[in-house]
This record gives C-alpha cells, sequence and structure tokens, in this order.
C-alpha cells in the first residue's frame, strides 16, 4: 500500500486553534462529538490540495470557495472568507503543516492579506540554496499560480515563472496525491449530474460500471443488470436498469444512490487520497458494509488512503474488520475539541476499538475517560 | 451515580447520550459478572460511600490472554481524565503478589513504564503501582481474589463466599476439604443472596480486599 500522508498539523483554520493529527493509516477515521473538528479535519487536508490547484475540477469552484459555502457561509472568498480563520482573527496566519513518507514536508498558509486567495507554502529549507540564486529574501510559493511572495506578502513575484519542476521533484509523488485529493460529501452526493457528466465517462471508457452493478446487486439485493443514461426532459440522466424496468439514479432509495455516486467517484482515482464525510448517512448497516466494503478494496488495489469522519459506530467497525480481512492499516482517531480550540486527538488501533467495545465502553463517548 | 456498570453497553449508553454521566474517574475490570455483581452487592449492603464516579467493566469478552491486561494497555493508551484503574482478579493457582506481578510483567512487555507493585495497607491481597504514561500516571490498584490456604485446586471470588458461609455457619469447616472447588460449594448464582442475607462484619471480613480496592479508588 502506498502510504503518503503521515501527519497533519493545523492553526487556526476554522474552529481548530491547534491541531495535531500523526502516524495515518492507509484508512483514517475520525469519530467525536459535534463541533470536536472532524470535519475540519477534512477541509483542511482539501484545502491543502489548493496549493496545487485551486479549483476543484469535479465541482467546478474554487476549493477555498466551496469549503466557506458548504456550511451554509454566503458569498465566496471576497465576502466571506474571514470564516476560514479561527475566531475570524485574520491576523494570523492559517497554518496547515502536512508530512509525507520520505520526512518531506510540506507547510501551507492563508494569509489574510493575499486577496486572491491562494494557498501558499514556505519554502523548504532543503531548497534554499537552489531558490537563492534566482528568488532571493521571497519566502512563500504559490504552486498553482507558480509564484513567489515576499514577507507577509508584501509583494508577489510575477506568475508561471517557472519554478513548479523544482517543487514537482523535491515532493515527488506527494505532488500528483495532493492534487488529485477528492472530497466526497452530502453536498457532492446531492448532485447525481456532477457524476454523470464528469466521472460516469471515465467510468464507461474502462467499463468500470461492471464493478458498480455487481456491488450494487449483491450489496442491496436489487435486480440490477446494467446502468445506463435515460433521456428525459430533453437531457440524458444515469439510471439502474432492472430486471423490468428502468429507474433514474435520482429516483433511487437514498442509500443505493449514494453508494453508486460514492463508487462511481472513487472508481477512477489512483494514488491519492479520498475524503469521505459521514457515508453512513442514509445507509442501512447491510448497505453500509457493501459500500466499505466496495471501497476499502478499491483503496488498495488502486493505492487511495482514505480519511473518513462518521458518527457512527457500526462504520468503525465494519472499516476495521475490513481492513483486517483485506491486508490494509486502518486507525480511528478520537477528537475532542477544548473551549479554546485546541484538539485533542487519541488514536485507536483495532485492538483498542475492540477491547473498549468489549468492555462496554463506546469509542465515540471516550470524553467520559 | 457513584458506580456505572460498563456491560451491557446500555447501562452506560443513556447515563453518557443524557448527560448525566460526563467523566469516570475509575475503572474497576473485573474478572467475569460475577465480580462485577459482587462489587455492586457489597457496596449497597454495607452502604459504602462512593464519592467519585466508578465504571464497572467485566472483562470476560477480551479472548486475549491475559484479557486484564489488554484492558489495562487500552485504557491508559486513550484516558485522559481517568486517575486510577483498578483490576478484580482470581488468583488462580498462584500467590497473591505473583498474581498481581504476572499483569504488571505482561504491562511492561507491552512497553508500558509500571513502577513496582507496592502492598496496601490492611490487605496481603490489594497491590498498588503507578503506570507512567506522557500525559499523567495513572494509578493501578490490583486486588486478588482467592484464598490460598484454602485446599481448593483453584482460588477464585468464590472462596470468599466460602468464607463468608463458614463465618454465617452455614457450613461447617471440614466441607471446603471435601471439594475441589468453590464453586461446588457456593453456585454461582447464590453468592448474592448470601451476601444479601449476611452480618456487615463478616462481609467486612469475607470481602475485605474488595472493600480496600474501593477504599484505594476512593481516596
Amino acid at each position: 500500500m502506498l502510504l503518503v500522508l503521515k501527519s497533519v498539523s493545523i492553526k487556526g483554520f476554522r474552529g481548530i486553534k491547534e491541531c495535531a493529527i500523526e502516524d495515518f493509516s492507509d484508512v483514517n477515521i475520525f469519530i467525536g462529538r459535534n463541533g470536536a473538528g472532524k470535519s475540519t479535519v477534512l477541509e483542511a487536508i482539501y484545502a491543502s490540495s489548493a496549493w496545487l490547484n485551486a479549483v476543484d475540477e469535479l465541482r467546478n469552484r474554487r476549493k477555498l470557495d466551496y469549503i466557506i459555502e458548504r456550511r451554509a457561509g454566503r458569498g465566496g472568498w471576497g465576502s466571506s472568507r474571514n470564516i476560514l480563520w479561527y475566531l475570524m482573527d485574520v491576523e494570523k496566519d492559517v497554518e496547515i503543516k502536512l508530512s509525507f513518507a520520505r520526512k518531506k514536508e510540506l507547510r501551507l498558509k492563508l494569509i489574510s492579506k493575499d486577496f486572491e486567495g491562494n494557498v501558499w507554502s514556505t519554502l523548504p529549507a532543503d531548497l534554499h540554496y537552489e531558490l537563492e540564486k534566482h528568488w532571493r529574501g521571497y519566502v512563500f510559493y504559490s504552486y498553482f499560480k507558480d509564484k513567489f511572495g515576499l514577507p507577509k506578502l508584501h509583494s508577489t513575484s510575477k506568475e508561471n515563472i517557472g519554478a513548479k519542476e523544482l517543487f514537482a521533484k523535491y515532493y515527488g509523488d506527494a505532488i500528483k496525491f495532493l492534487e488529485n485529493i477528492t472530497f466526497i460529501d452530502s453536498w457532492l452526493l446531492s448532485k447525481p449530474d456532477i457524476v454523470e457528466r464528469k466521472v460516469w465517462p471515465k467510468i464507461l471508457a474502462k467499463r468500470l460500471d461492471k464493478l458498480i452493478v455487481k456491488s450494487i446487486r449483491e450489496g442491496y439485493r436489487i435486480d440490477a443488470e446494467g446502468l445506463t443514461y435515460m433521456p428525459i426532459g430533453g437531457v440524458h440522466v444515469l439510471a439502474l436498469q432492472l430486471s423490468k424496468t428502468t429507474v433514474r439514479v435520482d429516483d433511487l432509495g437514498d442509500g443505493v444512490k449514494n453508494a453508486i455516486l460514492v463508487s462511481a467517484t472513487i472508481l477512477p482515482l489512483e494514488k491519492t487520497a479520498v475524503l469521505i464525510e459521514d457515508p453512513e448517512i442514509h445507509q442501512h448497516p447491510g448497505g453500509l458494509a457493501t459500500l466499505m466494503d466496495f471501497t476499502m478494496r478499491i483503496a488498495k488495489k488502486k493505492h487511495l488512503q482514505l480519511f473518513i469522519s462518521t458518527h457512527s459506530i457500526e462504520l468503525v467497525r465494519i472499516v476495521n474488520k475490513l481492513c483486517s480481512e483485506i491486508g490494509l492499516e486502518c486507525k480511528t482517531f478520537f477528537l475532542e475539541r477544548s473551549s479554546d480550540g485546541i484538539v485533542d486527538v487519541r488514536t485507536l488501533e483495532k485492538v483498542d476499538v475492540d477491547t473498549l467495545l468489549k468492555l462496554g465502553l463506546d469509542p465515540r463517548l471516550l470524553h467520559i475517560i | 451515580m457513584p458506580i456505572v456498570q460498563l456491560r451491557p453497553p446500555e447501562e452506560s449508553f443513556d447515563e453518557i447520550i443524557f448527560g448525566k454521566l460526563v467523566k469516570l474517574d475509575a475503572i474497576i475490570l473485573c474478572e467475569g459478572k460475577t465480580e462485577v455483581e459482587t462489587v455492586k452487592q457489597i457496596i449497597e449492603k454495607l452502604s459504602i460511600e462512593i464519592p467519585i464516579t466508578i465504571g464497572l467493566a467485566d472483562c470476560k469478552g477480551i479472548t486475549r490472554v491475559p484479557r486484564e491486561t489488554w484492558a489495562i494497555a487500552a485504557l491508559v493508551k486513550v484516558a485522559r481524565k481517568l486517575k486510577n484503574i483498578g483490576v478484580l482478579v482470581d488468583a488462580e493457582n498462584q500467590n497473591y503478589i505473583d498474581r498481581a506481578k504476572s499483569i504488571i510483567d505482561s504491562l511492561r512487555a507491552k512497553e508500558f513504564k509500571v513502577e513496582d507493585l507496592k502492598p496496601v495497607k490492611n490487605s496481603q491481597q490489594v497491590f498498588e503501582t503507578i503506570i507512567c504514561t506522557d500525559r499523567k500516571p495513572i494509578t493501578l490498584t490490583i486486588a486478588v481474589s482467592g484464598i490460598t490456604q484454602y485446599s481448593f485446586k483453584k482460588h477464585t471470588i468464590e472462596n470468599h463466599t466460602v468464607k463468608l458461609m463458614l463465618l454465617e455457619g452455614k457450613i461447617e469447616k471440614n466441607t471446603i476439604s471435601k471439594h475441589e472447588a468453590a464453586e461446588e460449594i457456593v453456585g454461582r448464582e447464590k453468592t448474592l443472596e448470601i451476601i444479601k442475607q449476611a452480618n456487615r462484619e463478616n462481609i467486612k471480613k469475607a470481602y475485605n480486599h474488595i472493600i480496600q480496592i474501593l477504599k484505594q479508588l476512593t481516596t
């Protein structure tokens, strides 16, 4: 299993003043009470990928704007951006540090003075010698814009200056890994048309649709025969072919619909991270087990590192069990945020989850001990 | 709510979800359901005041051996507020200190930093130590059940019920030598009934190790 992201450290982002999560696994589950910071951790990893590509190709919008909007924020970067800063204290830069295998670190910042809303990296010490030759005095770099910035962004270099190669060589596999990070949340699952337009052609090109149909048939006990496009109201929509009829994906039960959309979104990905928020929504435990089984097997085959937030103890149990069977390493992280925004993280391996459950201690309720 | 039974999970789940239970100060890991019920019964019968909140956990479902070590290890690793962990185990075929040491050795084998065991005042069957963690030390108190002077093949919590029956005059002393196991005399279901009907002083004498572990955890 290709394991790329080893740890994340977040400072001053949304509701998190400070949070450090170390020793990530192949599969990482975040649990904790409402407001503990589970989704914010996913958002921080997602925001990091904006250093490489500010635009989410799936949603067709800027990643930072999407983080603002998806939590009912009105407007985009220009009008509502302050909510990305802890307690809206825009004087302090948001800092997100990612650590990768082979001890490579990426230190990212959101700087309020930057009205363009770029994600900036500080320059790695290993590159200082190389950078000093042409870019003396600069301390920040935006890979997406390919430009440097001076301290406090008093001034920036021109764009597209040709420094990308240097950073791409330094960070190696981590670049592609970060660039392709995909965030699956309920907003995405409420838009089947996005999957139809952006993902489905890739699925059909390799006939990966057969895998989805097989999973749906076996896991949801539906006599599914295939997936097709169905003309409705002048457009073609994705539809599930049953033995006696064909049903638009939109008209399926939410559990099956979400399973199709999650599976389709994951299938074309490779060697990257997938962030999945509350995959248990609308899922019967049996359906959830099917969806997770599919997801874990694809993750193993396609070298995907998974980050899942959940409130479901069934999901914790199912994923831990599946990981043991499939040969993936799984860790569960219990997050607890104090009133001053510091997030305490407790790491549970499978044996800890199993032991606590057998003692009668629900791992989601660890705040009592 | 000084005592909370953790298994089945429904026992504690409602207490936590509806906000009555916000913190466990200590957890006693019990060898099995008999120990859980015995501890509860003794507290009730002797009206022992418990000023903190203690969770009673039945380790029976944990199949890894030694199971109490796995439970201690998991708790030490994930707990933040827990100050004390109690363990109530059977001596089986060992003497008290060796049985307690076997738990410490297992923890050390798992690379936990554990101080040497110290016997607790007023009991030869209760021992205390400190488990050092990166955050804060956790006190581990081990109470070993069984009365090794008895000729039973294994020394278990039921030994104490036999002692209580002797003190209560319900059996003759020579009854012990006629049986290989205390369970043959007591019968699991009888323990609680015997405690319920017994004299308070006799209970204190028969179950001194349980009273001492409760004292250690609450003071």
